[in-house]
């Protein structure tokens, strides 16, 4: 936060956040807002303004920006395409020009990156001005676009691991259809007792692994749930190598040993769940939304049936790993108070509706996610996609959640993404112990983390 | 050059100290027509490489102003044993590289050195990969090469009973390296052949046959007649590939996935460390610290390659 960027737009944003704090506007709070408290951070309906959104081209922005259009007529939002893969360094090339657009969308792992160099406004003030509380969402999904405390991105996509199974496979060795509230314990054997096992000439699998293992969302809850984690409390260095991490970490290596296609099916690899050949596989409902295929059977390599079920509990300490995709209104932003009226409206429950509808996302209001109000009314429970929305499995989402921290920046590159990918494919290639290979990233990963400052 | 032209084509002016007014006219206009060039070359060519070398000696995030830190990044790169390893295996990955993509390219020029309307084909067919984007070949040969048994290889190594288990190819640092090279070999090959077909259609016949009528088998005559009047090309295409095989990125990105140099580092070449440094940790500072070593690398390099090609480079029409 003392960054030169930051420290020269400091005076504004002290204001914006003292103004925040005590003042109570005479302009009404929006019909959608959850509470009455008015600010003048509110920012009226009659208030004009042209706002600029970067956002893929294949997110249906139009939909739900054109729903905003009408609650805010004055606000217009220009959407420009901002291809994923180039979308940080973009983001790093404007911000050094002073040329950020108003709005962005912004994944979890960029939140510390930019929230913490003054790139992405504080949104905390205008929450609480539209009279928002963090308790009124999922904390853990919250928590994906905070930065010391404050909220820099509005979550919006979200994407938690779930499991997909495949009923025939199921079947053909004869185990049962997994219910809500199943065990680790209770995947890991019906898992296990199909891996490896061949029918007809063809080896069959428990789990087909499709979530690639240097995904924070499968190996945080497991070191999580052994009362481990990723950084130390101080948040100063990493800690993988940790009794606690590694005994959580040991126990996913030795699942995906036994009871996966993991060994016989390497990075960049095909998932035999895909061809039928997996009785699991670990996935993200993003995933589950993008199934169906042009013949509405399921995705577009699958031609069978499958259905999800919530991740299993994970014993001692039942967590679930969680990424996301939001909003963050920039430090550019010509109107910051109409660019975070765009960021408060995606809160709201007309918000949330819109972007369900539009993208199939799901909700994040606390009061709109007990799931069969939505599996019943949203894109992503059409019965023509021929599997099930276990709209139940996400009505337990809300406690389960855990998150690594930001600051690791755990994305798909960077030192610290390339030490857990290299230290799960020693593991996988049997060429060092768990113990070793997290040891060593823990080491690649402080050795970084020393020349942050 | 058209000013240069200019001002050899009026030396007798130029003694004189002075130009007339038309020369001068000449001149301004001479220098008008290369100005988008010049100007792109300052702006986009000699600008960024000075602003990196510049931020080689800071710490530079991008979002932050740029602060001198001296030598530091050299210091910490020369230390850092992730650079060092990467420094490592692009050498050696042009060492194994260029002589490789040589070799094959003219073997295969050699082979299509001849006339016949089959010959025509098969230079196309060999021509293909070459003008397959890098990109399309790597995914190509990523599946190809898939260390699963549903890898294409390996599903007819498997049923053809050679192997017993898959070949993990790039999955496994121990094979990802030389499967690598299958992948740049076949890449390579069509290009250069192109170049080597040329260079081999120049080499006078009268030698050939005379050196025949001699009593040269097939051997002597190319290794005495036929490598010593290709010998400008061997140099071109050294040049050309060192320079390309130490800078070597977009396949390592595609087959690995990203910016790690999956498996274990074994991809992990200098680009692809630069690419990580500066696009995954925003390290510009590092990364450009990095760029200039690896510049000055390919520099010393070139300049030994040009140096020694004066002992075994023959040019015809010269004499040493």
């Amino acid at each position: 936060m003392d960054s030169h960027y930051h420290s020269r737009r400091a005076v504004p944003s002290s204001l914006v956040a003292l103004a925040a704090i005590s003042a109570f506007s005479i302009a009404p709070a929006p019909a959608w807002a959850s509470s009455t408290r008015n600010s003048n951070l509110v920012e009226p309906k009659d208030a004009s303004a042209q706002l600029v959104l970067w956002q893929s081209s294949s997110d249906g922005a139009p939909a739900y920006v054109s729903t905003f259009e009408k609650a805010y007529p004055n606000i217009k939002v220009k959407v420009v395409n901002s291809a994923t893969a180039t979308n940080d360094a973009s983001m790093v090339s404007a911000a050094a020009a002073h040329k950020l657009p108003d709005l962005t969308r912004s994944a979890d792992v960029d939140t510390y990156y930019f929230a913490s160099h003054g790139v992405f406004m504080n949104l905390s003030p205008y929450m609480k001005a539209y009279g928002y509380k963090q308790s009124d969402f999922i904390k853990g999904i919250m928590a994906l676009g905070q930065y010391n405390g404050n909220q820099y991105v509005v979550p919006r996509g979200f994407d938690e691991a779930v499991v997909a199974y495949n009923p025939s496979v199921l079947a053909m060795f004869h185990q049962p259809i997994p219910k809500e509230g199943w065990t680790w314990a209770q995947f890991q054997k019906e898992a296990c007792a199909i891996n490896g096992q061949k029918v007809g000439g063809k080896t069959y699998y428990g789990v087909g692994t499709n979530l690639p293992y240097t995904s924070y969302i499968l190996y945080d809850p497991f070191m999580v749930s052994t009362g481990g984690g990723a950084l130390n409390a101080a948040g100063t260095k990493a800690t993988f190598d940790s009794p606690a991490s590694l005994k959580g970490l040991t126990e996913l290596a030795n699942f995906s040993r036994s009871c996966t296609a993991w060994m016989d099916n390497l990075p960049k690899s095909v998932d035999p769940f895909d061809s039928g050949r997996a009785a699991f596989d670990i996935v993200v409902p993003d995933q589950v939304l993008t199934w169906p295929n042009a013949k509405g059977t399921a995705w577009s390599t699958v031609n069978f049936k499958v259905n999800i079920v919530n991740f299993p509990l994970l014993s001692p300490h039942p967590a679930d790993g969680a990424g996301m995709i939001g909003f963050a209104a920039t430090i550019d932003a010509k109107n910051p108070k109409a660019a975070a009226a765009f960021e408060m409206w995606m809160l709201s429950k007309q918000g949330e509706a819109a972007a369900a509808k539009a993208e199939g996302w799901i909700p994040l209001r606390l009061d709109l996610t007990k799931g069969n109000e939505w599996a019943a009314k949203y894109s992503f429970t059409k019965s023509t996609y021929h599997y099930s929305f276990n709209a139940g499995a996400f009505d337990s989402y809300t406690q389960d959640i855990v998150t690594p921290p930001a600051k690791l920046e755990l994305g798909s590159d960077g030192t610290a993404y390339t030490a857990i990918a290299n230290a799960w494919t020693a593991v996988q290639l049997k060429k060092e112990s768990v113990k070793q290979a997290f040891t060593a990233a823990t080491n690649a990963i402080n050795n970084w983390l020393a020349t942050q400052g | 050059m058209a000013s240069v032209v200019l001002l050899r084509g009026d030396q007798s002016t130029s003694r004189r100290g002075r130009l007339s007014r038309q020369q001068r006219k000449r001149l301004r206009e001479g220098y008008l027509f290369i100005s988008p060039v010049l100007l792109g070359l300052v702006l986009w060519v000699f600008g960024p490489m000075f602003l990196s070398l510049y931020y080689s000696f800071t710490s530079y995030n991008v979002l932050q102003a740029p602060k001198w830190i001296g030598l530091a990044n050299y210091r910490q790169l020369f230390n850092d044993p992730v650079f060092l390893h990467s420094f490592k295996i692009t050498l050696l990955y042009a060492a194994v590289s260029v002589p490789g993509s040589l070799v094959i390219g003219l073997g295969i020029a050699l082979l299509l050195n001849r006339p016949g309307k089959a010959i025509r084909l098969y230079r196309t067919v060999f021509y293909i990969p070459a003008v397959i984007p890098i990109v399309a070949g790597a995914e190509l040969w990523t599946t190809m090469l898939s260390g699963s048994q549903y890898g294409v290889v390996n599903y007819i190594l498997l049923q053809l009973g050679v192997v017993s288990n898959p070949i993990p190819f790039f999955n496994s640092p121990a094979t990802a390296f030389w499967s690598l090279l299958i992948l740049v070999f076949w890449g390579s090959a069509g290009g250069s052949m192109i170049i080597w077909l040329a260079a081999l259609q120049s080499v006078p016949r009268d030698l050939l046959e005379a050196s025949e009528v001699d009593g040269a088998g097939v051997l002597r005559r190319l290794w005495s007649v036929v490598v010593p009047l290709i010998t400008p090309t061997i140099f071109f295409n050294l040049v050309l590939g060192m320079i390309t095989a130490l800078q070597t990125f977009a396949t390592n990105f595609v087959i690995s996935g990203g910016d790690t140099g999956a498996p274990l580092g074994a991809l992990d070449f200098a680009n692809i460390f630069i690419y990580r440094q500066a696009f995954g940790n925003f390290e510009m500072g590092y990364a450009s610290a990095a760029a200039w070593v690896m510049f000055a690398v390919i520099l010393v390099l070139t300049l030994l390659v040009f140096r020694t090609s004066r002992r075994w480079v023959f040019y015809v029409g010269t004499s040493r």
